[in-house]
């Protein structure tokens, strides 16, 4: 088993409830793994925001950090998360 | 030249030493070059401001550009460049403000103002319409920004003019002070110093006209497009018009890159449960501001309804100056962040380069560099927000440590000496923004090569800050290829928002992939003067090769183009990022990378003959070329 620990804001932290969440999951588990099991417990809500309900991709304004890389630049959605892995939700952003 | 639409065709010009007051034409091959806004800015300064004038002498100029869409109807463009040479970096100094000056400036029919010379005594000058006084400021001397501008609205009896100032900061010449406009800063490079040395406390302006259109058809499908775009925007309505700015600094944590402690504690000092986005809208929003015609509203209005900073409302405070009063100071405590905002605003003062500076003399006494009788008394600790605040103060007014902590970090450090050289965060002189380049190599890359020193906003990486894949996505870590990208985010920045000029932000959220094309049709339907996109981003190109030649002119070269020790010699202390430098290796590779996109010589960083002449300026590569003989 490895326990990880998911990070959101705004509106997605609303749904989930904190800002900093523990997770324990099965040794092996991807990013998808891992985003079924949220949809599991948060449900529509949560997973309305994070995927595209017309390509069952991920919303192509969003982005998932495993230790602060971009899932794009690591496995995309098959991403092994690993004991002690933060995994960080982003909407999108800007100004600054 | 009679321009259709778009310009108003002309410049104003007043010397104050003299107290001449003349219009001229606005030059049409200047227009088509230079777009508007810091592009026509930059060319007069390269053209009428020699090489090692005294910014703060009177043959500095400070020149407020607008562009040919300020004052249309489309939103989000009414914005002005305020341009001189910096007393702060010595460079090109530039910095855009936004509000309602701008368009009333464009109203009273001008597409810009230049201030010559120096007055005798305290002066403010009154433009309304065609007819333009320089009056007596004596009377407003030493008074804060916000009611200098009622002052002057009451005293030329015209409560519609918008009014540009300065506060106590800009007279007593702060090397980073600004000029104030309401609530909206030309914040950065020290131009209200500049304003200050010229003894001009303000610009009052009121105007009638209105900014023709040539093709209002056109205009008008632009203008769908916009709003449509706008409208598509996954975060722009949803959520930046209800959190502002502020909201990057969750983003900012998240990807480790929140600069903290003078950047000595990025990933390790990061509260974002008391000072990030959701904070300051949760418990100190009372409501929005916005520029002029703008639907997003974005300026959140905060109020500190009790405790030691009790009534303390400001207009932001923004992500830069969470940064700056919060994380750079190790301050936790969002009123005095909200507290130190109002006060910058008041006495007008760059919020970044204040907080930056502060932060270093915080370290500095941490590190018993300064000691406490240097420092008047102050126990100036990280963390101590109250000793922050009153160094606000001491800044504005130059009292005791004050006055050296005005010059900014890398003039105190040359004078402290003693090793201090290695906390001053900033590049060419300019205080660092902040996001942790070590964490975003392109932006990094950008505060190293912008004309205008360590600045965050000339070329904005979006696709390592905001992930956007435009042009194309790029993984923030990586090295290779990012001399290309930030050529690409410097030279379309520029043309679309300090030059049409157009609103960073809407571009970021809500236009980017169609920028180019987008302010190409607006520029041509208000003007008349067909654009390509392509030649939309050659403007961009044009203006950064100016600036350049001016920073060369002045004695920059590659040498400078680089980043503080921190940077490159000590790692991300912690939080996911932990361990990422960029060490001179890795600089002299973009480096390398960037001036050969650049057409630039690689020793020298200095733009090529071949480049400025294809780009039209002859004229700068034949006096490049005089500097370069012996």
């Amino acid at each position: 088993m490895i326990t990880v620990r998911v990070r959101s804001m705004f509106d997605i932290k609303e749904v989930i409830g904190a800002r900093d969440l523990s997770l324990v999951l099965d040794e092996g588990t991807t990013v998808r793994g891992l985003l079924y099991r949220l949809f599991e417990r948060y449900g529509v809500k949560l997973r309305e925001k994070i995927m595209d309900s017309n390509t069952g991709n991920m919303h192509s304004h969003f982005t998932i950090l495993v230790d602060g890389r971009n899932i794009n630049y690591l496995n995309g959605m098959k991403t092994k998360l690993l004991d002690g892995s933060v995994i960080s939700f982003l909407p999108s952003a800007g100004g600054g | 030249m009679v321009f259709n639409g778009g310009y108003m065709g002309q410049i104003l010009r007043v010397d104050l030493t003299t107290k001449k007051i003349s219009k001229e034409e606005l030059d049409e091959k200047s227009a088509q070059m230079f777009i508007g806004g810091a592009g026509v800015g930059i060319e007069f300064l390269y053209n009428e401001v020699k090489p090692k004038v005294d910014p703060l002498g009177p043959e500095n100029k400070l020149i407020f550009s607008v562009g040919p869409l300020v004052g249309s109807m489309a939103p989000c463009c009414h914005r002005m460049a305020v341009v001189a040479k910096s007393p702060l970096t010595n460079t090109v100094g530039m910095a855009l403000s936004g509000g309602d000056f701008p368009a009333e400036l464009k109203f009273a029919g001008y597409d810009a103002l230049i201030v010559e010379g120096e007055a005798k005594n305290q002066v403010y000058i009154w433009i309304h319409d065609g007819e333009i006084e320089i009056r007596d400021a004596t009377g407003f001397w030493g008074v804060q920004t916000l009611d200098t501008q009622l002052f002057i609205k009451d005293a030329i009896n015209e409560p519609r003019a918008k009014v540009a100032c300065i506060g106590p900061a800009g007279e007593k010449m702060v090397r980073y002070a600004c000029i104030i406009n309401e609530r909206r800063a030309a914040g950065r490079m020290g131009l209200g110093a500049v304003m200050g040395s010229k003894k001009l406390k303000a610009i009052a302006v009121r105007g009638t006209n209105k900014v023709k259109c040539t093709d209002e058809t056109k205009f008008k499908e632009a203008l769908r497009e916009l709003y449509d775009a706008m409208k598509e925007s996954p975060v722009l309505y949803p959520a930046f018009s209800k959190l502002g700015t502020a909201m990057v600094v969750e983003r900012a944590i998240e990807l480790g890159i929140f600069a903290a402690k003078n950047w000595s504690a990025t990933g390790v000092f990061a509260p974002v449960e008391s000072i990030g986005g959701e904070a300051q809208e949760k418990y100190y929003t009372i409501g929005r501001g916005a520029c002029y015609q703008c639907p997003v509203r974005c300026g959140q209005r905060r109020y500190v309804k009790s405790g030691p900073y009790a009534g303390f409302i400001t207009e932001g405070p923004e992500f830069e100056t969470t940064y700056s009063f919060g994380s750079m100071t190790c301050n936790n405590y969002l009123p005095a962040i909200i507290a130190a905002d109002r006060l910058c605003d008041e006495y007008g003062l760059d919020t970044i380069s204040t907080g930056v500076v502060i932060a270093f003399a915080m370290e500095l006494y941490e590190q018993g560099i300064l000691s406490r009788e240097e420092l008047d008394g102050l126990d100036l600790r990280f963390g101590d927000h109250e000793a922050m605040i009153e160094m606000v103060r001491r800044i504005a007014y130059r009292e005791g440590i004050g006055d050296l902590l005005a010059e900014g970090t890398k003039r105190a450090a040359e004078i402290i000496g003693k090793g201090s050289e290695r906390y001053a965060m900033h590049i060419k002189g300019l205080e660092l923004p902040g996001y942790d380049v070590r964490g975003a190599k392109a932006h990094g890359l950008s505060y190293a090569t912008a004309y205008t020193g360590g600045d965050h906003g000339r070329g904005y990486a979006i696709q390592e800050i905001f992930d956007t894949p435009v042009p194309y996505s790029v993984d923030r870590l990586a090295i290779e290829g990012k001399g290309k990208l930030c050529k690409w985010n410097q030279d379309v920045r520029t043309s679309v928002c300090d030059c049409m000029p157009f609103c960073a932000f809407v571009f970021d959220m809500a236009i980017a992939e169609i920028a180019l094309e987008l302010l190409s049709k607006f520029y041509g339907s208000l003007t008349g003067f067909n654009i390509t996109p392509e030649e939309v981003e050659k403007a961009g190109e044009r203006v950064n090769n100016i600036a350049r030649a001016f920073n060369v002119r002045e004695g920059f070269s590659r040498v400078d183009d680089t980043f503080p020790k921190r940077i490159m010699e000590e790692p991300i202390p912690g939080g996911p990022l932990k361990g990422q430098i960029i060490n001179t290796g890795q600089l002299n590779k973009m480096l390398d990378e960037y001036y050969e996109v650049r057409g630039w010589d690689k020793r020298t960083g200095a733009p090529s003959r071949k480049k400025l002449e294809e780009l039209g300026l002859k004229h700068v590569a034949d006096e490049l070329a005089r500097l370069r003989k012996p």
